[in-house]
C-alpha cells in the first residue's frame, strides 16, 4: 500500500484518502465506537449524530497524515512546516541539559521530530510504543531507521522495564526524550487526569520520569492545519520539582498542567486526535 | 467573487470556499527563509488538487454507473460510489504498475514516472468516459481535451518566447 501512496498522482489522493477512510471507518468498529464515546465525553452538548461525523473526521485526519508520512518518508519534500510559540521553541533550542518533549497523538508527530530535531543542538530520543502486530512493528523500525541521525534516534517502550533508566541516563547526559503523553497502550501504568471535566487515563511514565530527573517538560504539539500543511505548535514548559513529601501533589500538579495544555489545544483540533481506545474513565471532575 | 478575500494565494468565492476550506485550512503559506517557517520544495496547490479530484471522481461515477446499468438496471446508482471506488482502483493501479514495468526496464526515467501515472490515469478514465457516454463524465473529459489541447500549446509559446528574447 504504502507503495501505492508514493507513486499516485497527488490529484487522485483525496479520492483514495477518502475511500480508504470510509472503508476504515465501517469496518474497524471498536476503534469506531471508542472515538464516538471519546467526542461524547469532549462535548456532551452535542447532538449525537456530531460525534458520528467527528469520528468520520478524525478517521479521515488520520488517513491524511498516514498519506503525507508515506510520500514525506520516501524522499518527497512535499510539507509546509510552521512554528507556534516560536519564544518557546527557541528557549528550547538554547537550553542546555536534559528536557522532555511531551506530545500527543495528533497531527504528524512521526515526521516533525526528524524535521525539527536538527535544531535542538542534542540529540532527540523519540519513544514509541510498538505496533500491535509484529510484522508491522519490523515494518516500521526499518522505515525509521533511515530517519535516524545523529541529532535524532527512536525508542521503543517494549516492556521489560529498563526503559526508564535508559531514559533518566539519556536526560542525565544533557539529551532530550520525547515521549506521549495521552495514551495508555499494553502494560503502561496509568495515571489518572481531567480533560473537560472528566477523567482520563494516562501514561503516568513521563510524569514520574520528569520527577525522577528533574528535567523540564515542554508539552509541543503537531497539528494538520491543511493539505500538505503542519503546525508544531511549542508551549511553555514546566518543571515537576517538590520536596520527598509532597510527591503526590507535584505528580497531579504535573498532571493538571499537561491536561490543561492538551485541552486547549483539543478545544479547536479535536478533530485530529488520534486515540482509538476509550480514555474517558466515567468520573466527572477527576484531577488526581 | 469576493476578490477582496485571498485565501492561500487564491481568493475565494462560493464555489471554491468549501475545496480551499479541505485543501489548505491555515493561513498564509510559510515564507523561505523566515525563521518559524519551512516551506516545502514540491507542495503543489492544494486547491487544484481538490478541484481535479472532484473532477475525476465525478468521471469515475459516471463510467461507474454506465457499466452496471445494463446488469443491473435502476439499482446501479446504489453501487455507483462502491463501483467508482473500485474503477479508482483498477485504472490507479495499472498504470502505477506499468510504470513500475517501465521504468524497471529502462524505458521511463524516474522523473518523468509521475506525469507517466497522471497523464495515462487521466486519458484511461476520460476514453472510459467517452466509451460509455456517461454525461457525468464530461466534465472530465472537457479537461483532459483542454489539457491536450493547452500543453503543445504552452510549449511552441515558451519556445517562441525563448527564440524573441
Amino acid at each position: 500500500m504504502e507503495w501505492g501512496v508514493r507513486h499516485c498522482p497527488g490529484w487522485l489522493e483525496p479520492l483514495f484518502v477518502g475511500g480508504w477512510s470510509v472503508v476504515f471507518f465501517l469496518v474497524c468498529a471498536p476503534q469506531r465506537r471508542a472515538l464516538v464515546r471519546n467526542l461524547r465525553a469532549m462535548f456532551p452538548d452535542r447532538p449525537p449524530w456530531a460525534a458520528w461525523v467527528g469520528a468520520f473526521r478524525v478517521v479521515w485526519n488520520f488517513a491524511w497524515t498516514l498519506t503525507d508520512a508515506t510520500r514525506a518518508g520516501g524522499g518527497q519534500d512535499i510539507i509546509d512546516w510552521r512554528i507556534e510559540g516560536l519564544g518557546a521553541f527557541r528557549e528550547l533550542a538554547a537550553s542546555e541539559g536534559g528536557g522532555i518533549v511531551l506530545t500527543a497523538h495528533m497531527g504528524n508527530y512521526d515526521l516533525a521530530a526528524p524535521v525539527f530535531a536538527g535544531r535542538f543542538g542534542r540529540r532527540l530520543n523519540a519513544v514509541r510504543a510498538p505496533e500491535r502486530e509484529a510484522e508491522l512493528q519490523r515494518h516500521y523500525e526499518g522505515r525509521r531507521k533511515g530517519q535516524e541521525s545523529e541529532a535524532f534516534s527512536v525508542r521503543y517502550n517494549a516492556g521489560g522495564g529498563m526503559l526508564g533508566v535508559e531514559l533518566a541516563a539519556l536526560l542525565a547526559a544533557g539529551e532530550l526524550v520525547a515521549l506521549q503523553g495521552d495514551r495508555v497502550l499494553f502494560d503502561v501504568s496509568p495515571a489518572t487526569g481531567c480533560l473537560f471535566g472528566g477523567e482520563v487515563r494516562l501514561p503516568k511514565g513521563p510524569f514520574a520520569l520528569a520527577m525522577a530527573s528533574g528535567a523540564p517538560v515542554w508539552p509541543m504539539f503537531i497539528i494538520r492545519d491543511g493539505w500538505r500543511r503542519y503546525r508544531v505548535r511549542v508551549c511553555e514548559p514546566f518543571e515537576m520539582r517538590g520536596a520527598r513529601g509532597e510527591r503526590t501533589r507535584v505528580m497531579r500538579d504535573g498532571i493538571a498542567t499537561w491536561c490543561a495544555e492538551l485541552e486547549e489545544v483539543l478545544r479547536d483540533s479535536w478533530f485530529q486526535w488520534f486515540v482509538f481506545e476509550e480514555v474517558f474513565t466515567g468520573g466527572r471532575g477527576g484531577g488526581r | 467573487m469576493r476578490a477582496d478575500e485571498v485565501f492561500d494565494g487564491t481568493p475565494r468565492s462560493a464555489t471554491f470556499w468549501w475545496i480551499a476550506k479541505l485543501a489548505s485550512a491555515g493561513g498564509a503559506p510559510p515564507r523561505p527563509g523566515v525563521e518559524g517557517e519551512l516551506p516545502a520544495a514540491r507542495r503543489g496547490s492544494g486547491v487544484e488538487t481538490y478541484a481535479l479530484s472532484s473532477l475525476a471522481g465525478l468521471a469515475l461515477l459516471g463510467v461507474a454507473v454506465r457499466w452496471m446499468e445494463a446488469p443491473l438496471g435502476g439499482w446501479a446508482w446504489l453501487f455507483a460510489v462502491p463501483g467508482a471506488f473500485v474503477l479508482l482502483h483498477i485504472f490507479g493501479f495499472s498504470w502505477v504498475g506499468l510504470g513500475e514495468l517501465a521504468q524497471r526496464a529502462g524505458l521511463l526515467p524516474p522523473p518523468a514516472r509521475a506525469s507517466f501515472h497522471g497523464v495515462g490515469t487521466g486519458a484511461s478514465l476520460a476514453l472510459a468516459g467517452l466509451l460509455s457516454g456517461a454525461p457525468l463524465a464530461y466534465p472530465w473529459l472537457a479537461f483532459v481535451v483542454v489539457e491536450a489541447l493547452a500543453w503543445p500549446l504552452r510549449k511552441i509559446w515558451q519556445i517562441t518566447d525563448e527564440e524573441g528574447a
